[in-house]
């Protein structure tokens, strides 16, 4: 994005980016993704359930359901629900194609998908980055409306929110991939190496770099104490 | 908390996918489903629609007829800013706990969309909106669109009718929200806006340092513009900051006095910065030098039609 566009686009994300219609179809919670990321077990038997479906393809829908609201989930968090529809269901026709190349030495098939869904999402990270920056200035967030006040009931800043769009929008995709599978999806290092096709070292170094750019994007906002010592979690 | 607990917070209610959805994607891995690189019709258009935000401002920067070539000339644009600054008009004094700065402003908005049965094209229309900002950083807003859809050429009306002429105007919209005040993208509280510093050198060095900060992809003088202007379109400065707003802006290296018409078509002085990727304007009255409204590009602007103190939120001047 670009200056020149930039109040055109404030002002016109305004009525955009401000509550949209409800989307068509009945909503379906599907739970809160920490908790379910937390919660998940290593041994789902994704393995098994991805060989029988080289025999019997309808066992794959095991798969699907495990998985399909978490990478639609994680698809609509970084480009929005229109988009995360799409290639959500894209993700799965990918991963079905390709199921016979699955190393099934894995049980988990996260690391998998999730390379699959961001590979996909690839595709639009311009898009996901302008409206990182339309959140960062105008506060309203086209992805997620109501994500501003989440944000800030855990950081007790309504402005964590539009720094953190800022920082996030200010990082190379490659360093956003990492550092969103490592936050959100909670892959370690080995799993997103795997996931994006890298080195593991390459992983270190984007999340290292990718976590230094955060925060002090943040520091500088005035939204993380710049003295804090670093968390390696 | 650290970065990582803010980040695993961020957008972390979106909504899960709907049944519909979920039906969509498990017809489409599912052998025997055709051509599964689209498992919803219509998605592509939607997401264009939807994005038009982002998209209509990436794809459109139609030249504007109105270059009136007066010339460049950092330090006759810095002559209109310092002149308008002079006679500078709007809020006369800060708002006070329990006041609404109200603004009535039309603006238009371009779209591009990527026609799922046509070309793409580019549609044009205008929305009015009502702003009521109070000091705690507090806004409520409504928004409206008035008349029909424009179009910047033949061939962009020919092929929306050909797309099956969609309905590209939003609905109107209300809300409330607090969205404080911004330098940036540093968030103020009111008080602190008012402490800004009212010396222009002052004041620019902080558009300056906001720029910076905000490592946006622009060059500094480009993004100290934006910071400049969209602080004067959306904080209730009293009179005396935004004068010195305006002749902080006269420090910007780069910044172009051209003839510029605002969204209305009158004609006026505008002071514009030249952007990679597009020209941002303020207009000027050429005799008042009240400031008449801003441009981006040819196809968006805005221009305020009515401003006032109220005391509650659904009140006019």
């Amino acid at each position: 994005m670009t200056r020149g566009h930039r109040l055109l686009e404030t002002r016109f994300a305004r009525w955009h980016l401000a509550p949209r219609e409800p989307p068509p179809g009945v909503r379906e919670s599907t739970g809160v993704s920490l908790l379910h990321a937390a919660d998940r077990s290593r041994d789902r038997g994704d393995a098994s359930a991805i060989a029988a479906s080289l025999e019997s393809p309808a066992a794959f829908a095991v798969v699907f359901e495990r998985h399909h609201p978490s990478v639609h989930r994680y698809l609509s968090r970084r480009i929005g629900t229109d988009l995360a529809d799409e290639l959500a269901a894209e993700t799965f026709a990918v991963a079905f194609a390709k199921r016979g190349r699955f190393d099934t030495a894995v049980q988990d098939a996260r690391p998998w998908l999730f390379g699959i869904a961001t590979k996909l999402a690839h595709r639009h990270w311009r898009r996901e980055e302008r409206e990182l920056r339309a959140y960062a200035r105008t506060g309203v967030d086209a992805v997620s409306p109501g994500s501003d006040e989440g944000v800030a009931a855990r950081a007790d800043s309504a402005a964590a929110g539009r720094a953190l769009a800022a920082a996030l929008a200010a990082l190379s995709a490659d360093e956003r991939d990492v550092l969103l599978l490592y936050a959100w999806e909670q892959l370690d290092q080995p799993e997103i190496a795997v996931a994006l096709s890298i080195a593991p070292g390459t992983v270190k170094s984007r999340l290292h770099r990718a976590r230094a750019h955060v925060r002090e994007s943040l520091a500088a906002a005035g939204e993380l104490d710049p003295m804090r010592p670093e968390n390696h979690g | 908390m650290d970065e990582l607990d803010l980040i695993r917070s961020f957008r972390a209610d979106v909504p899960g996918p709907s049944v519909a959805a979920t039906a969509r994607a498990d017809r489409a891995w599912r052998p025997g489903a055709g051509r599964r690189r689209s498992p919803r019709r219509g998605a592509r258009f939607a997401a264009a629609v939807a994005a038009v935000a982002a998209v209509a401002a990436a794809a459109l920067v139609i030249p504007s007829a109105d270059d009136g070539g007066l010339g460049a000339g950092s330090a006759r644009a810095a002559e209109v800013l310092r002149r308008a600054a002079a006679e500078v008009s709007g809020l006369p004094r800060a708002l006070a706990p329990g006041e609404y700065w109200y603004v009535r402003r039309n603006t238009t908005w371009t779209t591009g969309v990527e026609g799922e049965r046509a070309g793409a094209y580019t549609a044009m229309g205008l929305e009015i909106r009502e702003e009521w900002t109070a000091a705690d950083g507090t806004r409520r807003w409504t928004t409206r669109q008035a008349g029909p859809l424009r179009f910047p050429s033949a061939g962009d009306r020919a092929r929306w009718e050909a797309d099956g002429r969609p309905d590209l105007t939003p609905p109107p919209s209300e809300d409330r929200t607090r969205t404080g005040f911004h330098v940036g993208i540093r968030e103020y509280r009111y008080e602190q806006l008012l402490d800004l510093p009212r010396d222009p050198r002052a004041l620019y060095e902080r558009f300056r340092d906001a720029a910076v900060r905000c490592r946006c992809g622009n060059g500094v003088d480009d993004q100290s513009f934006v910071v400049a202007v969209e602080l004067l379109y959306t904080a209730p400065l009293p009179t005396d900051l935004r004068a010195a707003t305006l002749r902080a802006i006269a420090l910007i290296p780069g910044i172009e006095q051209r003839a510029e018409r605002d969204i209305l078509g009158r004609p006026g002085v505008g002071v514009a910065y030249e952007g990679s990727e597009g020209r941002q304007a303020l207009i000027f009255d050429p005799a008042t030098h009240e400031l008449l409204g801003e441009r981006s590009g040819a196809g968006g602007g805005s221009v305020d039609v009515a401003s006032g103190i109220v005391d509650s939120p659904t009140a006019r001047p």
